[in-house]
């Protein structure tokens, strides 16, 4: 093009502070996207490094959504939560590859009965929680119970739960033979006996979502027990301000003996709860803390960051791995009734656009689907959205001939990440050429997913999945997410779009029952899948690649598959790090 | 029968005939300046509010014709553009290329990082919202200002004490953190907080919060003003025609607190543009796709732009000093010209 030779009026002054700026060579433009073959590979910062003490200053845009175990969907608690809780089972990260479910307050992985509805559990000697006291098999029956509360616990982890042979239950604070659960038999103090409603081939990971973290009954304060969880991990909870600051501290009670997985190597960990972020990502690249690191998504980097991790210095400081996060755009089938107009409004998107917005090839890949091809179980994905992310303007607005177009749509977003809003705006614009006006607001980000689950879900709105307990399982992203209720008769209770076709929902609901290996079920998990994905509830969007830098003290780091941040289990702080912070 | 016009000013209370002086009576007089007249003579001699008053004349008829100057340009403020052609894809993604980041041809001064939009007709459009949201908010405060104090000072007593107090209440909150906090609130009672282009809620909540806490300082320095003018003779003469209240402060008072007044306002117009710049580049005031220059500001900083193209950040910020600048120059040349005692008049 001859426009592009035309002089632009240089400002010498500008141009030279961006080249400082960006340092390093630029591609060619126009060229597209060109990740470096090794993009995806795994890296870890200071691995093997064994030095014990000090304190990990983690920086967070926003508060914890809850730390209480029974009400967690989120990674951030669960990732988290490995340092004060600790589970029958855990999903133990290894950089790059879905977890790997290992025994953690159990013996091993649970014995099953020949029907397969029998799954018994026994726990480790000299367990103990934060006060001395010892860990029952009773304490881990009632942190199941309690997430049985739907009406206290709105977040609370169902898979478990989903599961088991009591569905008639209420949780323990109901009353009368409802507040009685059968579901988990608990014969003597250290075996705990699960009773399920059909089999079940990838139990153990179910053993390993947070409600198998026991809670002594005397300790329940019920929403009020995030404030302070009673801690049978390595760390407890001294301070806890509220959307300001926390730090963990070395619980005394805890024998490493019992816990092979958890390192355990700082002294202290101390959290800033309200930083933004973009003082984070700078901080981070400029190395202003070196013991500091965030569990914020992406890293905390903002796409105007990306050029620095060019910078060797930056570069050394990097973890990075593919993990298992993708993001999808919801649409409300509340709201958009129509599966056609839905179709044409996911083909109008400009997903190269979104993906952007997330720092490009660096930070992820596009993707056709919400489940992937690492998953067990899959097959291929049929979807009429262009690979290249290129909206199918033409298509969409043939599609909507005659139909019930909205004028008007709602896209809701977290307010503490700019991409998010920009997303918005290039969808506003996308939408606009369907003749549709979408209004874009803000939601609180410690709100947001209880915003996504309650009445004021927007028409559009953004979410991400990491994969549920086994997330190497296609069924750990569609069951949930897709999946119907308990009872099979409207959507489950992470399925953000409010997606329910009564024929699918039936043929998931039996498909729950059925006996077969992971592999087998998983199949057929992503065939429905398919179906389901036809009536476009959601546009899947971006497979996340986590760059996360950290502080030149911090050893050990690496980029969690499941959690899509650094893993609070291993890391820990070279010697001779100032721990005084905090 | 028309009657007699007299000849001259000779019959004692006639008004001198400035026109057509009696040869040989009394000196001719100097034209009789209206205030206004005086102090426009005044900036006339002075080359900096000269060159205030034209910016600031720019400015407004730049802000004013946005949507034409934009429509030349060929481009619209909310249209994204995202290919790798324009924005770059891998090395600092979503930064513009050289071509799109700076001013060419296509787009005057570039484009935005991110998105792609044209940067030129979000700062016109942005020229819009800013100036009409610090012109409001003025007219706002000043009207409230001048009523209040003009009442508080002729009345005096009760209704005097009465808003004496209400102006102290509003001087003693912490304005930025009231504003700031109030801002949301206000926006969420207006209508629903979803917000499409050129969505007027904020423009509004802004003009209200800006206006309505604004007055008080005005309406002090009125009150004051209205103390003493109140005593003087023609004030009186009025009252013992038997004028209505609101016919003397309308007629009589008003008119004589207007040279203060108008040194308020051109003082408080480039106060409430860096108002506008400061709540909307801290989230609470004007908000994306809306374009206004804290808007820009605030879009600049989100994601560290201003870090990899500093131009981006340059363009409104280089708008607003200047704009700022030149009302303030053109409010100090106002008040030395209204003011008597001024020396550099």
């Amino acid at each position: 093009m001859n426009r592009r030779t035309v002089a632009a009026l240089a400002l010498t002054v500008a141009t030279g502070l961006t080249l400082t700026a960006c340092g390093g060579p630029k591609p060619a433009p126009g060229s597209g996207s060109r990740a470096p073959a090794d993009a995806f590979e795994p890296v870890k910062v200071g691995d093997g490094d064994a030095t014990r003490g000090g304190n990990v200053n983690v920086l967070m845009s926003a508060d914890f959504q809850t730390l209480d175990p029974g009400n967690s969907n989120y990674v951030q608690t669960a990732n988290v939560g490995q340092l004060y809780y600790r589970t029958l089972t855990m999903a133990k990260e290894e950089a790059g590859k879905p977890p790997t479910i290992v025994p953690d307050l159990a013996t091993d992985l649970g014995k099953v009965s020949k029907d397969g509805l029998t799954w018994t559990y026994t726990l480790k000697k000299g367990l103990k929680f934060e006060d001395g006291s010892p860990i029952t098999s009773k304490d881990v029956k009632y942190g199941v119970e309690r997430t049985y509360a739907r009406d206290v616990y709105t977040q609370a982890p169902q898979e478990l739960n989903a599961a088991l042979s009591d569905d008639g239950y209420k949780g323990p604070y109901a009353k009368g033979a409802a507040a009685d659960f059968k579901g988990i038999e608990t014969p003597d103090d250290r075996t705990i006996v699960f009773r399920l409603k059909q089999p079940f081939a990838e139990f153990p990971a179910l053993a390993s979502r947070s409600n198998t973290a026991p809670v002594p009954r005397a300790e329940d304060t019920k929403l009020d027990y995030t404030n302070h969880p009673v801690s049978t991990g390595p760390y407890r909870i001294k301070s806890y301000d509220r959307g300001r600051a926390m730090k963990l501290v070395r619980n005394e009670h805890w024998d490493p003996a019992t816990d092979p997985n958890r390192s355990a190597l700082p002294d202290t960990f101390t959290f800033s709860l309200s930083t933004a972020q973009s003082t984070i990502s700078q901080q981070l690249l400029a190395d202003a803390d070196p013991t500091a690191l965030t569990l914020d998504s992406a890293g905390g980097l903002q796409a105007s960051d990306a050029a620095k991790l060019d910078d060797p210095a930056v570069a050394r400081r990097t973890a990075s791995g593919l993990i298992g996060c993708t993001d999808v755009l919801d649409l409300n089938t509340e709201s958009i009734k129509d599966p056609q107009v839905r179709k044409a409004i996911a083909l109008a998107i400009d997903r190269k656009a979104i993906h952007l917005q997330y720092g490009g090839a660096r930070f992820g890949k596009l993707t056709q689907s919400y489940i992937n091809p690492d998953q067990r179980g899959y097959v291929q994905q049929h979807t009429a959205l262009d690979p290249a992310g290129q909206p199918k303007l033409a298509e969409a607005k043939k599609l909507l001939k005659g139909r019930d177009v909205p004028k008007k749509l709602v896209y809701g977003y977290a307010d503490a990440t700019p991409r998010y809003k920009n997303m918005g705006t290039s969808l506003q614009q996308n939408l606009k050429q369907l003749g549709i006006d979408l209004e874009l607001r803000s939601i609180p980000a410690a709100n947001y997913y209880t915003t996504l689950a309650g009445k004021n879900m927007p028409d559009i709105a953004r979410s991400g999945w990491c994969g549920g307990a086994d997330s190497g399982s296609v069924r750990t992203t569609i069951d949930p997410n897709l999946g119907p209720s308990v009872d099979g008769k409207t959507f489950g209770f992470s399925n953000i779009p409010r997606y329910h076709d009564p024929e699918i929902a039936r043929a998931m609901y039996a498909l729950r029952g059925e006996n077969g290996t992971s592999e087998e079920l998983g199949r057929k998990w992503s065939t429905l899948f398919d179906r389901a994905m036809q009536d476009y509830p959601l546009v899947p969007l971006i497979r996340n690649v986590t760059r996360s830098v950290v502080g030149s003290d911090v050893r050990n780091a690496q980029v969690g598959y499941f959690f899509g941040a650094i893993d609070l289990s291993t890391v820990s702080v070279a010697s001779g790090s100032d721990s005084g912070k905090g | 029968m028309l009657p007699a016009r007299p000849a001259s000013g000779a019959d004692g209370g006639g008004v001198p005939n400035a026109r057509s002086p009696e040869p040989g009576s009394a000196p001719p007089a100097v034209a009789a300046r209206s205030l206004l007249g005086t102090a426009w003579l005044r900036i006339r001699r002075s080359k900096i509010a000269l060159a205030a008053l034209a910016v600031v004349v720019l400015m407004i008829l730049f802000a004013a014709l946005a949507p034409v100057l934009t429509a030349i340009e060929g481009q619209d403020p909310y249209t994204t553009r995202t290919s790798p052609d324009v924005l770059d894809d891998y090395g600092t993604p979503g930064l513009p290329l050289s071509y799109y980041r700076y001013p060419s041809f296509d787009h005057w001064l570039g484009v935005e990082p991110g998105l792609g939009r044209d940067i030129f007709a979000r700062m016109a459009h942005g020229a819009q919202v800013s100036l009409v949201i610090a012109l409001l908010a003025t007219v706002v405060s000043v009207v409230l200002g001048t009523v209040l104090g003009a009442a508080a000072g002729y009345f005096g007593g009760k209704v005097d004490m009465v808003i004496s107090r209400v102006m102290d209440l509003f001087l003693a909150f912490p304005h930025l953190l009231l504003v700031l906090s109030l801002t949301p609130i206000l926006q969420s009672r207006l209508g629903d907080t979803a917000l499409g282009e050129g969505s007027l809620l904020p423009i509004a909540s802004l003009v209200i919060i800006l206006g309505f806490f604004g007055w008080a300082y005005l309406a002090r320095v009125v009150r004051g003003q209205v103390l003493s003018i109140r005593e003087q003779e023609f004030v009186e003469a009025a009252r013992a025609y038997g004028a209505s209240h609101r016919s003397i402060i309308l007629k009589q008072i008003v008119p004589n607190v207007m040279g203060v007044v108008l040194v308020y306002a051109t003082m408080m117009i480039p106060t409430n543009i860096t108002a506008e710049a400061a709540l909307s580049f801290l989230g609470v005031g004007v908000k994306d796709p809306t374009p206004s220059w804290g808007q820009m500001l605030n879009a600049a900083q989100a994601g560290n732009w201003y870090l990899t193209d500093p131009w981006f950040l340059a363009v409104p910020a280089g708008a607003l000093v200047i704009t700022v600048l030149a009302f303030n120059l053109l409010g100090d040349a106002v008040r030395d010209a209204l003011d008597p005692k001024s020396s550099r008049g």
